[in-house]
């Protein structure tokens, strides 16, 4: 337990420092997104290597991943359709914002500037919880892991395709890879054509 | 990640040390992005509902969709 416990210390450190320089010192924010954007890419051609060597592997787990992945992305659906119900009663706000800003699974870069052509306010609301749910996926998923288990892949939502998939395979293994690919990719895939019917729903 | 029976024991540890590392970035200037968007939208007089609000969205969804899929998956492991 001491050893995982060491394992947690890293992501939620980092995230901490991280929040916190955001919030206390003026740094140029397109600066920022950019580096982010240059280390997603490095990531991004690790996770390929690691998935190259391990192909085999992969491919004996690639039915049960399948499955998973959709069981996962089902999940991810229905987990953002109640919070949307419950948010929008504790809150009072108009349903079809609230559920389209929690149906957003972590995609910011639309949910954020496709709410804000409707109402500029949860356009704001969905941009930063959406990019918080990314953040938290990437410091808290080693914690979750050891808690949930496999299950914990749906806090990732439509990122575990590429932001998340590093931590995901790194704590839980190669051979979930491909139920986080699935899950990231039938999210990415399905939510543009869901939005806009969401948002105009009464 | 056992890979070092692929890709060599000292190879392998290299690669999962600039793993770290990347991941680490990422969350570090993920979390620099996201205090910056906060500070940013927080001088609004509607600020406080904003604040529950981004936390109650942030946080609601994905607890929910990790309660639902253990139910699903039937467990840790998965189906």
């Amino acid at each position: 337990m001491e050893n995982r416990f060491k394992e947690f210390i890293p992501p939620l450190g980092v995230f901490t420092v991280g929040l916190l320089i955001g919030l206390f010192v003026k740094l140029p924010t397109n600066y920022i997104e950019n580096i982010a954007v240059y280390w997603l890419y490095i990531l991004l051609g690790l996770i390929g290597v690691v998935i190259g060597i391990s192909a085999k592997d992969i491919l004996k787990t690639a039915i049960r991943g399948i499955k998973n992945g959709v069981l996962l992305t089902v999940s991810v659906f229905i987990g953002d359709i109640i919070s949307g119900l419950v948010i929008s009663l504790i809150l009072k706000q108009s349903l079809n914002y609230a559920l389209s800003i929690s149906i957003g699974s972590g995609w910011y870069s639309l949910i954020g500037p496709f709410i804000s052509i409707y109402n500029p306010y949860y356009g704001v609301i969905g941009f930063v919880s959406n990019l918080l749910r990314e953040a938290y996926t990437l410091s808290l998923y080693p914690i979750l892991y050891s808690i949930f288990g496999v299950p914990s892949i749906a806090m990732g939502g439509a990122t575990t395709m590429d932001t998340s998939l590093g931590i995901i395979v790194k704590y839980s293994g190669i051979e979930n890879s491909s139920s986080a690919l699935m899950q990231g990719l039938i999210i990415t895939v399905i939510l543009p054509f869901i939005l806009p019917f969401l948002i105009t729903f009464h | 990640m056992n890979l070092s029976h692929r890709f060599g024991k000292n190879s392998s540890k290299i690669l999962n040390i600039i793993l770290m590392i990347s991941i680490l970035d990422l969350i570090f200037f993920m979390a620099i992005t996201a205090g910056e968007f906060i500070t940013k939208y927080l001088t609004s007089s509607e600020s406080l509902s904003l604040i529950y609000s981004i936390i109650l969205y942030s946080l609601l969804p994905g607890f929910i969709g990790i309660l639902i899929a253990s139910i699903l998956l039937g467990g840790k492991n998965g189906k």
